[in-house]
């Protein structure tokens, strides 16, 4: 087992093996083989180099997931997923990581899709699963405001009603990939006479609509990715609501805790440490003595997010209740995620800062790459709830017993 | 194999008996008249042992749960050497298997005296000069194990107290258990059993020095869960201010920074206890990763817990701070972090060579 190529590192042997029935470990080797087969050379090589993704990427590749009935893995086999269970799931998404293959919008395929296939009319099914399954339409998020961030149920656009339509004003923030996206899955008042979190419900809003304004916020990094979006008298029709009026703050939350080790993003982490360790050993030989100890944690932490996420999942598989676990992965996960880009900077050094010099490697731009995400990372203990909250969270549930 | 902790009902059986079993003993000191005999009734000692050799044929996770209760209640007697080496031993060697009967009557007592980075060599004429690291429980041993010498050269050898030149240097450890150093002076291997040598010898002392991490890492682990359980309990009845501790956001966030170690760790000795189990090819990746936590970050994580729990933490008479000296205990035995840091970031593309 003795080889230098990046991809044939630890993935190869880690400690999830002995987690692995056999069948699965065949799995593994089908799914690998035939993503090998199916990844073009120039999608590895843009992921393996870039942050931000763009549209015509990730359409490129969710097309070629279509054609094999795999861009949405993780959907039941009724709207068009393989019907993998819990387990394959890692193992598909663990050995797209490893293959360097581009991440798909994660809007449409783990955020939207769902919603509309656990609580959309036929209609809505029909007209918008196709288009995520595709990846010919793409989608955002019009959730958090300015004044609405970790106290999302403060929110204050609102969409009230007038004869058979629905007029939308208010701000969003935050928007990633607004700027490209077709449809917007939006979060709006409809209610005020009730306490927040229940006078909320969900639309579905094209981008292209009268009264939309989308402002660039160019992050940190100095990239585009997100955006302010304005809604201006934004009039939708009777079918763009999804579900129940007032009810949009339940199935926000049911998806939370849908999709519970996305937040832990292992696969990446994994991925981009093996990468960052094999270049390093490249150029120096061996992990410098400073470093070794840091290199050991993260191995080690690495480890064990990986059997952690995987206890969640053998967990959801038998029907056992995982307790704060969604809230512990996105903890433990955006952390280490962290730790991998201080180290990256730390290690690659003025490659990473002076990003104009001819420097080792003849300036390829990985130290370009991680200076990048390093400080787009910040976001991660951010998002999707910051760390604190779910500390907040995870601590509830210990008192509770 | 397992996926999560107690799959089976018998591990859940085993575990709640051995809870009770410990509890018991609690404060039981190693040296009382008697008191091995207690473990030995209970059927510690044979535990892992098929049940046609008189044992009760528990596998190694469940070993493992029943070394995790005996850290919950910081036993200060040391078992884990007698449930986890023995099985894999009589499966090697003829000489051991004869000894399990003595082993299941509590008068035969192995300790692994070294291992990897022995410090023993073999002379020309067959004998054996060194000193050991500190080995817990091994001052209350009958049979020290050891490997001479390293490579083609190694043996691996069985010595019985009192062999010429053996010498047991029992010394207390912080947390009131008992290790010794073994010193060999010119020991005459003739009056040993040599076990096996050469590859051969390497790899079954490999073996067991992982097993006996393994077996402290379940001892800790079990100490911690003790230690967070017993916080989470506390601040929850301490009150300051008019209200609970457990109410401030501070409080809170601890908890559940050390929660997040104590998954984490938990996911870790699940994933050791499999590999060893399955002797699959990441075993002892998967050993460093335990150990380099165990001796780390759960030591850390106790550390805070003391700090939400306040002065009461810091007396001898509360339970955290024994857990605290047992975990420092633990972690500065079997060589630190040292080997871990090595065996996971000193080599390129570091993949050690499988146990098998």
């Amino acid at each position: 087992m003795a080889s230098s190529a990046p991809d044939e590192h630890s993935q190869d042997i880690t400690p999830m093996d002995d987690f692995f029935t056999a069948e699965e470990r065949a799995f593994r080797e089908i799914v690998r083989a035939e993503i090998a087969a199916m990844l073009p050379e120039h999608l590895a090589r843009h992921t393996r180099s870039h942050l931000h993704m763009p549209r015509e990427v990730m359409a490129e590749w969710n097309r070629i997931l279509h054609s094999r009935g795999w861009s949405a893995h993780h959907w039941p086999k009724e709207f068009g997923g393989p019907g993998w269970t819990p387990i394959q799931r890692f193992i598909f998404e663990s050995e797209l990581a490893r293959a360097d293959a581009p991440p798909l919008s994660v809007f449409g395929i783990y955020l939207v899709g769902p919603t509309i296939f656990s609580f959309g009319s036929p209609e809505q099914k029909a007209r918008y699963l196709p288009g995520i399954l595709s990846g010919e339409e793409f989608w955002c998020q019009g959730y958090s405001e300015p004044d609405a961030g970790s106290d999302l149920a403060r929110l204050r656009t609102t969409a009230r009603r007038s004869g058979d339509k629905w007029i939308v004003n208010g701000q969003k923030a935050w928007t990633s990939e607004g700027h490209f996206a077709d449809h917007m899955i939006l979060l709006a008042r409809t209610n005020m006479e009730v306490k927040p979190q229940a006078g909320l419900s969900l639309f579905v809003v094209p981008m292209d609509a009268p009264g939309i304004t989308i402002q660039p916020v160019i992050t940190i990094d100095g990239a585009h990715s997100v955006n302010s979006v304005f809604l201006d008298d934004v009039t939708l029709d009777a079918s763009a609501l999804i579900g129940e009026v007032d009810q949009g703050w339940t199935y926000a939350k049911f998806l939370l805790n849908n999709e519970r080790t996305n937040n832990a993003q292992i696969h990446k982490s994994r991925r981009e440490f093996d990468l960052l360790r094999a270049r390093i050993e490249t150029e120096k030989g061996e992990i410098p003595a400073a470093w070794r100890e840091r290199v050991a944690r993260i191995e080690t932490d690495l480890a064990a997010l990986e059997i952690t996420v995987l206890r969640v999942l053998a967990d959801e598989t038998d029907g056992r209740e995982p307790g704060a676990k969604a809230a512990i992965l996105k903890v433990i996960g955006s952390q280490l995620q962290q730790a991998i880009s201080e180290l990256a900077m730390e290690v690659l050094g003025e490659e990473a800062v002076a990003t104009g010099l001819p420097l080792a490697n003849d300036n390829d731009g990985y130290g370009a790459y991680w200076a990048e995400k390093h400080l787009f990372r910040r976001v991660v203990t951010i998002y999707a709830g910051t760390n604190e909250i779910q500390k907040t969270i995870i601590a509830k549930t210990v008192f509770k017993g | 194999m397992r996926r999560s902790h107690d799959q089976s009902e018998t591990d859940s059986l085993l575990r709640a008996s051995a809870r009770e079993f410990a509890r018991e003993r609690e404060d039981a000191r190693p040296d009382t008249a008697g008191n091995w005999r207690a473990f030995v009734e209970a059927g510690w000692p044979g535990m892992g042992l098929d049940e046609a050799s008189g044992g009760l044929g528990a596998d190694l996770h469940q070993c493992c749960l029943v070394l995790q209760e005996a850290g919950r209640a910081l036993l200060t007697e040391s078992a884990a050497a007698d449930i986890l080496l023995a099985p894999r031993l009589a499966q090697r060697a003829p000489a051991i298997a004869a000894l399990m009967p003595a082993l299941l009557d509590g008068k035969a007592r192995f300790a692994l005296a070294g291992a990897a980075e022995t410090g023993f060599s073999l002379s020309a004429d067959g004998r054996v000069t060194g000193r050991s690291a500190l080995v817990p429980g091994a001052d209350r041993a009958t049979h020290l194990l050891f490997l001479a010498e390293a490579g083609e050269g190694a043996r691996f050898c069985l010595a019985e107290r009192g062999t010429g030149g053996l010498h047991i240097h029992p010394a207390p450890l912080l947390d009131g258990r008992t290790a010794a150093r073994i010193d060999l002076d010119a020991a005459d291997t003739d009056e040993m059993t040599v076990l096996c040598t050469g590859k051969e010898a390497c790899g079954i002392a490999a073996e067991l020095e992982a097993l006996l991490l393994c077996g402290a890492a379940s001892e800790g682990l079990g100490a911690f869960e003790a230690a967070f359980e017993m916080t989470a309990d506390y601040v929850q009845t301490r009150q300051q201010f008019k209200q609970p501790l457990a109410s401030f956001q501070a409080v809170e966030h601890t908890i559940a920074d050390v929660y997040c170690e104590l998954e984490k760790f938990r996911s870790l000795h699940m994933a050791m206890v499999s590999a060893l189990s399955e002797g699959g090819t990441s075993s002892s990746m998967a050993v460093a990763h335990a150990r380099l936590f165990h001796a780390s970050n759960v030591v850390q994580a106790v550390g805070r817990l003391i700090q939400i729990t306040g002065g009461i933490a810091v007396t001898e008479e509360y339970k955290l701070g024994r857990i605290y000296r047992r975990l420092q205990s633990d972690a500065a035995l079997f060589g630190g972090v040292r080997r871990p840091i090595e065996i996971l970031a000193g080599t390129p593309m570091a993949k050690p060579a499988p146990l098998h």
